[in-house]
């Protein structure tokens, strides 16, 4: 089981594949929706709530696969560990990281809705459905925000840690 | 470094708070709110019906129906190319474009009509130098100078710079309250310096830095000196020749007019005796198929069509600076600055980055300990129709000096006023009390938790 870590702590350590990730997000999502339309509040209170109670933050003993990721246009920060077993069963996960509350409370997000689920949901789960699940409409740029999980929990399926297969 | 500054810069906020001193506003050193008149978009409004606030002037300026006129005056009435034809438009032109440059040199007391090179923007004429002055002059074990608060704009030319010539780029520090460190200049500043590039204004502490004295301890070790002059050009009187500085360069529309325009300015003897930089039309006196000649200043740095029409515009927003007077606008952001850091300064957990209002123009940027600069902009943009900058702005190295990631800042101009920035701090108040921790007990626990 994981232990609950407050703050960033071996992210530096983690290969970042920015580039990569980066170009497969602007095929990938949605077109640019307009404005948030009246009084849409961005900040409901089930993400607040997310943001500061968040679903399995911190760190997972038994990885099998993590990546992180960061947005460089206002560091936003996210990894995310998954424990993988034989049949591509997520057996737990968990996540860390730093930056505002739409890239944090949608990871958190994220991962609640994958807990239990197996690598092909998360590979079929899309942008898209991402910024569905999120909720509240957003601007393209905070788009990015919210999809930063989206992308690195995409890497981490990718990316054995050392000593895994 | 790191540690020492990101601890200062949290403890400096802390000495602040039991002094929450206000200086009364002087009214007589405001502007006329008449001058909003002039800017169309300012009644604007934005999410939901609420008037626009616009306070992210660093980032880039509106403009006034006199510069749009302008503009659209030139596309009606005047419009051709530039010093190639024999025709009336292109002669009408052409005489609009080169009064824009007398218009520029004026505006920076340059000597020189041809000091003054238009580009595409600030980027372009730090690259210019960098690329044309910098690959002729520097060699193997020279040391380019840069400072720690420079725009990614003055900092990566200078890099590249580095990497290209084996030259060696040395930082400047900055003292604990975000000022130019001048005895880390002193220190760094030898007979190996080829160049130091720094800004007349930090565009994320609002630092002033003073370009002169800098200027003469650069000189007195033989080092030239190019000034990043995009946040004071537009705010303040700028004087090449009292500055004595070899190259400064700024953009267009940071000061009212349009984006896709720049000026490089350079003294004389070393623009003459630089490389030109982009080979195209324009730029040259003679080709033949192997080889050319140079044309003489300033079209030798304009290769191909240059910005014409927002040279035009930058000469029209030139003409409205001098109208509302520099150093009138200077005076009017300095009160809204000092109304502005005296009332944030007070707020638990907010950290001002900079030096205090004396030493700063209409700049102020924040970190709050525990709120990230996307949340302060997205509400105060959705809620208080105020319009600032989050994020880095361009200084991620400065940010990481300061053990933060991003800011959000608020910049001024001469449009903005003191009912604005009160508008904006009521923001900043509301946003602090939305994200505060309200000790949430999960319901969303999955049942093995
Ligand atoms: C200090 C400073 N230098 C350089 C720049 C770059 O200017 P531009 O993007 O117009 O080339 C900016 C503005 O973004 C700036 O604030």
């Amino acid at each position: 089981m994981g232990r609950r870590r407050g703050r960033l702590g071996s992210l530096a350590s983690v290969r970042w594949t920015a580039a990569a990730c980066l170009t497969r997000a602007s095929k990938l999502a949605p077109r640019a929706s307009p404005m948030p339309s009246d009084e849409e509040e961005l900040y409901q209170d089930h993400i607040l709530d997310h943001y500061e109670d968040p679903f399995h933050r911190g760190h997972l003993d038994g990885v099998t696969h993590a990546h992180a990721d960061k947005n460089p246009l206002c560091g936003d920060v996210v990894k995310i560990e998954l424990q993988l077993d034989d049949e591509g069963k997520i057996v737990d996960l968990y996540f860390d990281g730093e930056g505002c509350v739409i890239s944090q409370a949608s990871a958190s997000m994220l991962l609640e809705e994958m807990y239990g689920k197996t690598v092909d949901d998360i590979k079929m789960f899309s942008a898209e459905d991402m910024l569905k699940l999120y909720g509240p409409r957003l601007t393209p740029n905070r788009q990015k925000c919210c999809l930063l999980s989206w992308k690195v929990i995409q890497g981490a399926i990718h990316s054995p840690v050392d000593g895994e297969k | 470094m790191l540690q020492y500054l990101a601890a200062i810069v949290f403890i400096d906020n802390k000495a602040h708070m039991s002094a929450p001193a206000t200086t009364p506003v002087d009214e007589t050193q405001l502007l006329s709110p008449k001058w909003r008149d002039d800017f169309p978009i300012l009644s604007e409004e934005v999410g939901n019906g609420r008037p626009l606030v616009f306070l992210d002037n660093a980032a880039s300026t509106q403009h006034p129906r006199q510069v749009i006129e302008a503009i659209t005056g030139v596309y009606e009435r005047d419009y051709a190319n530039v010093h190639r034809g024999i025709h009336t438009l292109s002669e009408r032109s052409t005489e609009l474009y080169e009064e824009a440059r007398e218009k520029c040199r004026t505006l920076l007391n340059a000597q020189h009509f041809h000091e003054v090179i238009f580009t595409s923007g600030t980027t372009a004429s730090i690259n210019t130098v960098a690329r044309s002055w910098g690959d002729a002059n520097v060699g193997p074990g020279d040391e380019i100078l840069v400072t720690i608060m420079e725009h990614h704009s003055n900092l990566v030319p200078w890099q590249q710079l580095a990497a290209r010539t084996g030259a060696v780029l040395r930082h400047v520090r900055m003292t604990w309250d975000g000022r130019l460190d001048m005895q880390s200049l002193d220190e760094l500043l030898t007979e190996r310096t080829k160049l130091l590039a720094v800004a007349s204004v930090s565009n994320t502490l609002g630092t002033i830095n003073p370009i002169a004295k800098i200027v003469e301890k650069a000189h007195a070790v033989g080092a030239l000196v190019l000034v990043d002059a995009a946040q004071s050009v537009p705010h303040m009187t700028t004087d090449v020749q009292a500055l004595d500085c070899d190259f400064l360069a700024f953009s267009g529309h940071k000061m009212l007019g349009p984006s896709g325009v720049g000026v490089l300015y350079g003294k004389e003897a070393l623009l003459d005796a630089m490389p030109p930089f982009l080979g195209g039309g324009s730029m040259i006196n003679e080709v033949q198929l192997d080889t050319f000649t140079p044309a003489e200043l300033p079209a030798k740095f304009e290769a191909g069509t240059p910005p014409i029409v927002p040279a035009i515009g930058m000469s029209a927003a030139i003409d409205y600076l001098h109208n509302v007077g520099l150093d009138a606008i200077h005076r009017h952001e300095q009160q809204l600055t000092r109304y502005c850091y005296e009332r944030l300064e007070d707020t638990d957990g907010l950290c001002i980055l900079g030096p205090e209002p004396k030493h700063r123009a209409g700049i102020v940027s924040f970190a709050f300990d525990k709120i990230h600069s996307h949340e302060f902009a997205q509400v105060l943009n959705d809620k208080f129709g105020v319009a600032v900058r989050a994020g880095h702005h361009c200084t991620q190295p400065l940010h990481r000096v300061m053990g933060i990631t991003a800011s959000t800042r608020a910049s001024f101009y001469l449009y903005n006023t003191i009912e604005e920035v009160d508008h904006f701090l009521e923001g900043v108040k509301a946003v602090q009390k939305m994200f505060a921790p309200r000790q949430r007990t999960s319901k969303r626990r999955k049942p093995d938790e």
